[in-house]
């Protein structure tokens, strides 16, 4: 550990840590401009110097290109070193407009911070400034080009770390152009970190032009519900509205960096149909009228009918709080009809997957980078957890091994030897690579990566087997933000199918959805139907227009992620607080009178609550359970609602745990292996006859529960479709492009036909597109036959 | 001889790189990491493009051979398997002439597979390049022959170790290589005793442009002395015209004045007076050149060919060339100059690669050397030499 | 345009290469060559050839001076802009250049013979002021000489 002196004060830093890093580990803060944390130094800007004065380098150096040393003593307001300072950033400055004012950057621009801080003030330049001529990104990215000052970042972060190719560098000298070869959508699922990156306002957030300064956002650190990861963001929100999502750094899960379904998902939140009144029966009602309601029919049907009438199903994507509500609520009720999962099939492998995972076989997000030889296991990467595409890259660029076992044509942004097998055959090729001398040296730096949507039991085990064996790492992907913590909730208890034939029959009449959507999730629609339609009352609580939600007697609007404190557990165990970022309700861009458009406007009409306001689940479960005269002590504040929950042992970590702390781990120890695997065809028989065999499966865009709901990253969500084999397709008959039919003997769509000659053969993918029900056929055989387009 | 007794001979004849900064030639071969199992590459840079210099242009066009005979000896001293000429895309005859050599070379069997039974075997092959200065820096012209940008890279890692495809690579001048067959076949110490002064070595191209009579090229002993260059071989300045000052070596060497006149143009005694020899190609200004406008047009070619890596390149020589336009055009205010010079004096040691520094360095003579001239435009407020109006564009069209 | 069997060949040399990147300079020479410029479609043919992205291509057709992006006449006069000439009264052979083809700097003739550039010193000093048409060099430019050269070229 190299020990060096700067400005006077000495400091130990890593090998390797360049003199840039070391001082601001005391504090000091030099402007750079090319240099960022992910992207490394590669001395472009010019802008970090520092004059060297004793030691083995000497002279006014760029301190991002020299590694600290024993023995060097550095000064960072040397007269030199200053002025070579402040002459870049009026270079920089020559050509820079004065447009902030009009600058959705202006406020949290590095370039203006910089600015004033490398000490340039009076313009001299008297020439002209250079301008451009700016190209249409897309409506993630809005490009003002005229801003730019070269610092290679954009490339350096879309071509080199991210893998993106349809962008880059142009022209030479002060024409130096970052752009595509044609206007058109970057087609990076990681492009919006270009609005993160650029340390000015040539990339922004198109989503949020226009809309808010920095310092007006209310903000807090917070964790994206839209995959089961949990990276770290920073949402913003002004006037009840939210506007903006940030990647925040979590050096053990995401680093820098975030994917476009979790930074422009956020709009869901903000949505004009996004529901917000309480409603009985169809009439708007106020939150205590809904909470009476709901109160009398529960205590109506229980005393009828039993405990046993009424069930509820809580969800993967609330909160672990709201979860454990509603857990308590069941107990209460003394019924035993309680779920956490809409989607029994996907939820008792991830029931399987958490519980065998444990503290020494465990592996972070972050760990992925680090790994030498990766194996992924019936998962695509890019479309089920976009930012593990990424970690996978940076191992790739490492030099990892990383081999794909997995039946749809996986594409990711790296070299990569890709196994297009079914799922039935995962374990075997499991255990033929494990046994070969493909993996030669297993051990601390190699990983297993498992999916839990296409693989079936039997490859969650195999991987877990392996990864024993070989003593490597494991990672799960799980289907929602807190599927671990819904799952570990579960435990050994029922199903929602199970709940779905009570409803059937006619013992339960009263089903509570807490952010859970049977109508949209459940394979079978028309068995969820029936037994919907057989309640005597449906209760739903949700931020989301769902199917559900539009089926429900009585709907109480429940607060989204930040807007409520939370905790949630991602796919590793690693448990993650999510304070409050804003008060939820109507933003207020959207009230007023109609005549008086209120973007033009503010409102004039006042009130002593917050309009549409939404409150966090448990609140409403707590109050339902108070109606009934229940003892509710332990849902009277989040805080007792934490304090029952860490009083089991499983949880007790979670008490203090720090929003932007890495978080806890939290392992579920050995469960009762869930029942047999079984599809989630009615009457649990596995289709066996001739045909493909169809597969449901997630999309970076388009599929995901919660930013189906939000309009920008819809935009980016393909038209219905069914991939096959390009050499299928041939014995098929079929081309690529021919608008087909797809049917089982339940159920029929149709769709484009899309073929690939890297994806498995005697299979077929569907997208679970939003109105395309491809769960529908999920692991039927299927026929696939042209139709007239 | 073995490899190691070429490099030795290369060392003892102290040949210095004739690219234009006068690395010793041995040396550069000698850090040559020959340890590290192949490829490795030699790569010879014929991507002549500093204004004022036409030497490897002469020498590919009229006697290429020289140039393959000096890069075969190159690629056995530096183990190369694979030797790269990379020229600039005019010129269009050296390229031909060098394949067609090539071609000979061939079947003469001094190319390919274990030559003439030696057992060293040398693939070469020409790459005609599309045109920018900046691919004369031996890195960018590594990445230029990837077919990446041609932006410097970082060093280190060194060429000698980690280069062309990350393999160990040497880069030397096309003229550098030229003079390896002679030092060879006369011995290190003879063709170091061709310079013209004890302690220069061998011979060098020099050439002279500008109003002289006799514009040219000439092959003369190592430290001719520049009024000899000048005088004697370029004949002398054209009737009607006299020498008011030259670039010794191409657009980034400072100018000289007459009174050094007699400087001998080798690397360390054009230095001590301030300059550099770089080329060796004179450029001779007469008494009709506006210094600021010679400076003007000096400057615009490194704004147009930066390639806009960094920053005191990129955006401060256009500062640097506006300014001076100002004078030009007689809009400067005198407080402009200091500005002039903290631009200079702050890009010259902050640049990425010695791009910049090139860049600035004449203008900074001609701060030290001409300053009268330059308030002259100031106090007049317009050229007093030029009364051709200078549109005040940014830049100029670019192709 | 680039022939099938030209594209094939092309193909082929390609993938033959230990680093098939090192052929881009040389297969943007042809395509430009066979396109006049290198319009997009050219570069597309490129980066199809060399199996790169088509962004990689544009990053060095724009980098250099020689590929153009933009149409150009079918003969390109490349005017010595550098020192060695401008001290001979290069401005002087621009304005007269400009004034003959009617031109600016940057300009195509209507006729689309010529496109007038500047170009950085083309080794040619001894013979300057000097310039190219298409890849043949004139020095010691005078009028009278730039008139026999324009007409001797445009034909």
């Amino acid at each position: 550990m190299p020990k060096l002196t700067i400005d006077g004060l000495e400091v130990e830093v890593p090998e390797g840590t360049n003199v840039l890093e070391a001082a601001k580990k005391l504090g000091i803060i030099i402007p750079h401009f090319c240099y960022h944390e992910a992207l490394g130094a590669v001395g472009a800007c010019r802008l970090c110097a520092m004059k060297f004065v004793d030691g083995p380098v000497k002279g006014v150096q760029m301190s991002c290109m020299v590694k600290a040393q024993d023995g060097m003593v550095v000064e960072t307001a040397d007269p030199d070193a200053m002025r070579a300072r402040r002459m870049v950033i009026e270079w920089l400055m020559t050509n820079h407009p004065h447009d902030c004012p009009v600058c959705d950057e202006g406020g949290m621009c590095l370039l203006q911070d910089y600015t004033i801080a490398g000490g340039h003030g009076r313009r001299r330049y008297k020439g002209k400034k250079r301008t451009y001529l700016s190209q249409y990104l897309g409506e993630f990215i809005e490009q003002e080009m005229n801003r730019c000052i070269q610092c290679y970042r954009c490339h350096r972060f879309y071509r080199d770390y991210a893998g993106g190719i349809d962008f880059g560098t142009k022209k030479i000298a002060n024409q130096t152009f970052f752009g595509r070869f044609k206007e058109g959508w970057l087609e990076s699922e990681f492009a919006g970190n270009l609005a993160d990156v650029c340390p000015t306002g040539v990339f922004t957030d198109k989503t949020y032009h226009f809309k808010a300064r920095q310092w007006e956002l209310e903000t807090a650190p917070s964790v994206c519900p839209h995959c089961s990861l949990g990276c770290a963001i920073t949402p913003g929100a002004k006037l009840r509205e939210l506007l903006v999502l940030k990647a925040r750094e979590n050096l053990k899960v995401n680093g820098w960096f975030i994917c476009d379904r979790g930074r422009f998902g956020y709009r869901f939140a903000s949505s004009e149909n996004r529901p917000r009144k309480f409603t009985v029966n169809g009439q708007e009602k106020s939150r205590s009228e809904a909470m009476d309601a709901a109160a009398k029919i529960i205590s109506e049907t229980v005393a009828r009918y039993g405990p046993g009438s009424v069930a509820l199903v809580g969800s993967p994507r609330t909160s672990l709080e709201n979860n454990f509500a509603l857990g308590k609520l069941a107990d209460m009720l003394r019924t035993k009809n309680i779920c956490f999962s809409a989607e029994p099939f996907r939820e008792s492998k991830e029931r399987r997957a958490i519980s065998l995972l444990n503290a020494a076989n465990s592996r972070s997000l972050r760990d992925v980078e680090f790994s030498d030889f990766i194996l992924v296991v019936g998962a695509d990467p890019v479309n089920e957890a976009p930012m593990l595409a990424l970690m996978l890259r940076q191992a790739a660029l490492k030099g990892a091994r990383i081999i794909v076992i997995d039946p749809r044509p996986v594409i990711l942004p790296f070299n990569f030897t890709h196994i297009p097998a079914l799922p039935d055959e995962f374990a075997g090729k499991l255990a033929e690579l494990a046994g070969s001398s493909t993996v030669p040296t297993p051990g601390g730096r190699a990983m297993i990566i498992c999916g839990t949507d296409v693989s079936g039991m039997d490859a969650i085990d195999a991987c877990f087997d392996a990864a024993n064996r070989l003593g490597c790492g494991l990672f799960y992907i799980l289907s929602s933000a807190n599927s671990f913590g819904a799952a570990l909730l579960a435990s050994n208890g029922p199903d929602f199918e199970a709940a779905l034939s009570g409803m059937e029959s006619g013992d339960i009449r009263v089903l509570i959805a807490l952010e859970s959507d049977p109508l949209g999730l459940f394979s079978d629609r028309e068995m969820a139907a029936r037994a919907i339609e057989n309640l005597d009352s449906l209760i739903v609580m949700d931020y989301l227009p769902t199917e559900t939600a539009g089926a429900a007697s009585m709907f109480f609007p429940t607060a989204a992620y930040a807007e409520m404190d939370g905790v949630f557990i991602n796919n590793e165990g690693r448990a993650q607080a999510l304070p409050r970022a804003y008060i939820p309700g109507i933003p207020v861009n959207r009230m007023g009178p109609r005549q008086n458009p209120p973007e033009l406007h503010p409102p004039r009409e006042f009130f002593s609550e917050v309009p549409g306001r939404s409150f966090p689940a448990w609140e409403y479960l707590r109050d339902i359970a108070c109606g009934m005269g229940m003892e509710c002590r332990e849902l009277e504040s989040l805080e007792r609602v934490r304090a029952s929950l860490t009083d089991d042992g499983q949880f007790a970590q979670i008490a203090g745990l720090h929003a932007e702390s890495e978080g806890v781990s939290i392992t579920a120890g050995p469960m009762d292996r869930p029942q047999a695997q079984r599809p989630p065809s009615v009457g649990g028989k596995l289709d066996t006859g001739e045909g493909l065999l169809l597969y449901a499966v997630e999309l970076t865009f388009g599929t995901e529960e919660i930013s189906i709901h939000s309009d920008k990253t819809q935009l980016r969500a393909p038209k219905p479709y069914v991939l096959i084999n390009a050499g299928d397709a041939v014995s098929l008959g079929l081309k690529d492009g021919q608008t087909v039919r797809v049917s089982s003997g339940e159920a029929a769509f149709s769709c484009v036909l899309k073929t690939s000659a890297s994806c498995a053969r005697g299979a077929a993918f569907a997208p679970r597109l939003k109105d395309f029900r491809a769960e529908m056929l999920n692991r039927k055989r299927v026929t696939i036959t042209g139709e007239r387009g | 001889m073995t490899p190691d007794d070429v490099i030795k001979t290369v060392i003892d004849s102290g040949l210095r790189g004739r690219g234009g900064a006068g690395f010793p030639t041995g040396k550069k071969w000698s850090l040559t990491d020959r340890k590290t199992p192949g490829p490795r590459y030699f790569l010879v840079n014929a991507d002549e493009m500093e204004p004022g210099t036409f030497k490897d242009r002469f020498l590919m066009e009229r006697d290429p051979h020289q140039v393959i005979e000096g890069l075969l000896i190159s690629g056995y001293a530096t183990e190369a398997g694979k030797g790269y000429i990379f020229i600039r895309y005019e010129y269009s005859e050296a390229a031909q002439a060098l394949e067609r050599a090539i071609g000979e070379a061939k079947s003469a069997g001094f190319i390919g597979k274990d030559i003439l039974g030696s057992g060293f075997s040398m693939e070469i092959s020409v790459h005609r390049s599309a045109g920018r200065y900046e691919c004369g820096e031996e890195t960018a012209l590594m990445n230029a022959l990837e077919g990446r940008r041609a932006n410097p890279r970082s060093k280190p890692p060194y060429p000698a170790s980690k280069g062309f495809w990350m393999r160990p690579t040497t880069v030397n001048n096309a003229e550098t290589v030229a003079n390896i067959p002679h030092i060879i076949k006369m011995g290190a110490s003879q063709w170091k005793s061709l310079a013209a002064y004890e302690g220069g070595a061998g011979t060098k191209l020099y050439g002279v442009s500008g109003r002289v009579k006799n514009p040219g090229l000439f092959e003369l002993p190592t430290g001719t002395p520049l009024n000899e260059i000048i005088e004697t071989h370029g004949g002398g300045m054209r009737d009607g015209h006299s020498f008011k000052a030259c670039l010794p070596g191409g657009a980034s060497t400072p100018i000289i004045t007459p009174d050094n006149m007699d400087v001998r143009m080798d690397f360390d005694t054009v230095s001590k007076i301030g300059s550099r020899m770089g080329t060796g190609c004179v450029t001779v200004f007469d008494d009709t050149c506006c210094i600021v406008r010679a400076m003007i047009n000096n400057i615009m070619f490194f704004v147009r060919e930066s390639c806009g890596w960094c920053t005191p390149c990129r955006d401060g020589l256009p500062f640097v060339y506006n300014i001076l336009q100002r004078i030009e055009a007689g809009v400067a205010e005198m407080d402009e100059l200091a500005v002039l010079e903290e631009n200079c004096e702050t890009i010259y040691p902050n640049s990425f690669c010695a791009f910049a520094p090139g860049a600035v360095d004449p203008v900074r003579s001609m701060m030290r050397l001409f300053r009268e001239e330059v308030e002259e435009h100031i106090r007049l407020r317009k050229c007093p030499m030029n009364p051709r109006p200078l549109p005040l564009s940014h830049e100029r069209a670019r192709g | 345009m680039l022939s099938d069997g030209r594209i094939k060949e092309l193909r082929e040399y390609v993938a033959s290469l230990e680093h098939p990147e090192e052929a881009l300079v040389d297969l943007m020479h042809e395509a430009q060559e066979a396109y006049g410029y290198l319009s997009d479609e050219a570069a597309e043919k490129v980066a199809e050839i060399a199996d790169v992205p088509v962004i990689k291509v544009d990053e060095l057709a724009t980098f250099y001076n020689l590929i153009f992006r933009r149409p150009v006449g079918r003969k390109v006069i490349f005017v010595c802009d550098s020192i060695s000439c401008w001290v001979v009264g290069m401005e002087n052979i621009f304005d007269y250049l400009k004034k003959r083809l009617g031109i600016d700097i940057g300009g195509t003739t209507p006729d689309g013979a010529f496109t007038l550039l500047p170009i950085c010193c083309i080794g040619a000093c001894h013979v300057a002021p000097a310039m190219m048409v298409g890849d043949k060099l004139y020095g010691n430019l005078t009028p009278e000489s730039i008139d026999e050269i324009l007409e001797k070229e445009r034909n």
